[in-house]
């Protein structure tokens, strides 16, 4: 059983390859096929492991080196990897379907496949490894399929733009991670987490640092406050991408990384106050931002920043169980949401703007009630998972008497239903924009919506069909779960099954819901939406001013301002060391090095070419010279 | 008037040497720079022979006797140069010899 831990890994990987290198050769139905049924196995392999674990209890292990007492590299399988595994492969299936549909007019079909079946490859060696160093290489690599996704659509300057952006400030972190990873090899000298995590009890500093250094990793990854500028403008990458990697999957693996090193924030007080500070700020900054956006997978976008927020507080005030579950549902709905999205932005010819749309709701009722679905368990509403996940991260503040978490928590709740209203009620709900209706009937109507569908668009798609089962199946799934998913904690979950991951640490052992807690939250949210209701609603007071094309960006659109803050701080300065070594370190400096030396032989040369000038007496005289200076020498000094 | 001590022939050796070596470096004419040389030539016999007869035995002479006869041969063949000289150029300049210039 232990082998089928590296064949989960190793089969996207494989998969990746194959569909790689066939990508041109093989047909679009061949490589979907392929593809989804790679990821699909890996889900059943993991749901076999499942199985196995909840009738034995015991984590599954499967050593892979046995380097000696230097490295010791292997993979596990206990209660806290499945549980990421499940989403990582389910979800990652299902999107793997959406993208058979979403991407199928698109030439280089075959290369996304591949890309994402390696994607899925790096996110499961992240989280089955049972090392830091297995971590470390998932991590690196997840940041690799990130890039190659994002700037997947490379005729667009402003993909490859993002993605090296992304690319950049994950490598930032991941200095950082690398730096707490040696300085614990170093300390402790081994990767294993068992052995660390023992270790690590007794020296309360140096899991400080440690701490401190991995979190800078996991705040890069996860776009938490103040490495966030990257998640934004990883927009430009296909839907699926941004559904899979950048709400799912990929940002939470710095959740995942604070969950599994729990025991070394445990013993750092301080460690675990900067991880639920940085979560609240996020929370806080990601809702208020995504209220300006305009864009709807900005929106989305910072929701994941702010929702990945909440994970963080959860963990830093060691409800690292209430942080997992909001991740599970998370996933679920965020990933509804985003698969959705793409769902609006295909009847919208590929324009994301959300000014330019509305009145969706008569025109897609599929789309309308699966958003809704996400929305609603976005922000929290009974009994929609997020309701239970996200108070769950609340009373753990409450309860650990993090007043100033919990209020910030709080604020962000409300924040939240203000901007999922205002985006849902922009997008589905009033009047159409007027002025340049793009939107594409569902059925093949008049030549007039023919005439209007046909514009630029992101992906090459044609948009006089109605939206492909491949798109709707994995959207329904996904919706589904998200109602579903959270009534988890009225059995009790996920608490018992992640309680062995979590040995020593002292839970609270509440009932699913805390009353008070629920009903804060409750209000809160109702009263965020209200307001953005009478703002943005169908008769809303500023609904026409917000759908001005021509506003001038403000504080929020413009994120306040952090873009430029690291253009000032970071690009301008990099840009203009490397100005100076380009144009005067290299050309002047060195090149002037080189170029002297030569002039300088020359001249010696020029010189020494004055002395054979056949000019015979001169020879002679120089024969006497010689000969007198050693006559003097042998006369005087010997 | 002291008789000729061995310095007195020394230092005349050495002035001819001189002399010669002089000439040698600044006259422009073959002919002249050849009977310079054979000029510092004739010192060294000078001095070979003020040895010898110092010390009061042969050898001084002997190798004098060496030297004149490699002064003939050089000379011949330096002679032999000088008149092909002459011939290509038609003046003899010690100057204008400057082929392996450069």
């Amino acid at each position: 059983m232990g082998a089928l831990l590296p064949a989960i890994i190793l089969v996207p990987l494989l998969s990746a390859a194959v569909v790689g290198y066939f990508r041109n050769t093989w047909s679009k139905t061949t490589i979907s096929w392929v593809a989804c049924s790679s990821v699909f196995a890996s889900f059943a392999m993991v749901l076999v492991l499942l199985v196995q674990y909840l009738g034995s209890h015991e984590p599954i292990h499967a050593p892979l080196t046995s380097w000696g007492s230097m490295l010791q590299l292997g993979l596990v399988a206990d209660s806290l990897s499945l549980w990421w595994m499940v989403v990582v492969t389910g979800c990652g299936f299902l999107i793997h379907v959406y993208s058979t549909g979403y991407m199928h007019d698109d030439p280089s079909f075959g290369r996304f496949m591949a890309k994402l079946n390696f994607f899925i490859f790096a996110m499961s060696l992240l989280v089955l490894a049972d090392n830091f160093a297995g971590l470390l290489m998932g991590w690196a690599n997840v940041g690799l399929a990130s890039y190659m996704l994002i700037g997947f659509y490379i005729q667009k300057p402003s993909a490859s733009n993002a993605a090296i952006k992304a690319f950049v400030m994950n490598i930032l972190g991941e200095a950082g991670m690398i730096a707490g990873i040696a300085f614990m090899y170093y300390t402790f000298r081994t990767f294993k987490f068992d052995e660390v995590f023992e270790m690590a009890a007794k020296a309360p500093t140096v899991a400080t640092t440690v701490c401190l250094l991995i979190l800078v990793g996991a705040i890069a990854k996860s776009a938490q406050f103040p490495l966030h500028t990257w998640l934004p403008y990883a927009m430009e990458g296909p839907t699926p991408v941004s559904a899979l990697i950048h709400a799912a999957t990929m940002v939470t693996a710095g959740v995942y990384v604070v969950s599994r090193a729990w025991p070394l924030f445990s013993v750092s007080p301080d460690a675990s106050m900067v991880v639920a500070w940085v979560g609240a700020i996020g929370a806080l900054f990601g809702a208020v931002v995504a209220a300006g956006q305009n864009d709807i997978k900005r929106v989305l976008a910072f929701s994941t920043m702010s929702q990945i927020g909440y994970m963080f507080l959860g963990n830093g005030v060691g409800a690292y169980v209430a942080a997992d579950f909001h991740f599970f549902t998370h996933a679920f709905f965020k990933a509804a949401l985003f698969l959705c999205a793409g769902i609006v932005v295909h009847h919208y010819a590929g324009d994301q703007d959300i000014r330019k749309m509305g009145g969706l709701a008569r025109k897609d009722k599929f789309a309308t009630w699966t958003f809704g679905i996400g929305t609603l368990a976005l922000i929290g509403i009974f009994p929609f998972a997020g309701f239970f996940s996200k108070d769950e991260i609340l009373a753990a503040a409450l309860h650990g008497h993090h007043y100033a978490l919990f209020t910030v928590g709080v604020i962000a709740a409300l924040m939240t239903a203000f901007y999922n209203v205002r985006l849902f009620s922009l997008v589905f709900l009033g009047q159409p924009y007027e002025e340049e209706a793009k939107v594409a009937p569902k059925r093949n109507a008049s030549s007039k919506a023919h005439a209007h569908a046909h514009g630029h668009d992101a992906h090459g798609h044609d948009h006089h069909h109605e939206t492909p089962a491949a798109m709707k199946w994995p959207v329904a799934i996904l919706a589904g779960l998200s109602v579903v998913a959270g009534l988890l904690a009225f059995v009790g979950q996920p608490l018992h099954f992640l309680e062995p991951v979590f040995e020593g640490l002292e839970m609270h052992h509440g009932g699913p819901i805390d009353y008070p807690v629920a009903g804060i939250a409750t209000a809160v949210a109702l009263i965020g939406g209200g307001v953005s209701w009478y703002l943005y609603g169908p008769k809303g007071v500023l609904r026409q001013s917000e759908r001005n094309l021509n506003a001038k960006p403000g504080p929020l659109l413009r994120m306040f301002y952090f873009d430029d803050l690291y253009e000032y701080i970071v690009i301008v300065p990099v840009k203009a060391l490397a100005d100076f070594a380009a144009n005067i370190g290299d050309a002047k400096i060195i090149d002037g090095l080189i170029n002297g030396l030569g002039s300088v032989a020359a001249g010696v040369g020029g010189m020494l070419r004055g002395l054979q000038d056949g000019y015979i007496r001169r020879y002679a005289l120089t024969v006497f010279t010689g000969v007198t200076l050693m006559l003097l020498y042998f006369i005087f000094y010997v | 008037m002291p008789s000729a001590t061995l310095n007195m022939y020394v230092a005349l050796a050495t002035v001819l040497f001189a002399l010669g070596g002089i000439g040698v470096l600044v006259r422009r004419s073959p002919l002249a720079i050849l009977m310079c040389v054979e000029l510092m030539l004739n010192a060294a016999n000078l001095l070979f022979v003020s040895f010898a007869r110092l010390h009061g035995n042969m050898e001084g002479h002997i190798m004098a006797f060496l030297v004149i006869t490699v002064a003939a041969a050089e000379v011949a063949i330096g002679l032999a140069i000088v008149v092909l000289l002459f011939r290509k150029k038609d003046h003899a300049d010690v100057d204008d010899i400057s082929e392996l210039k450069n």
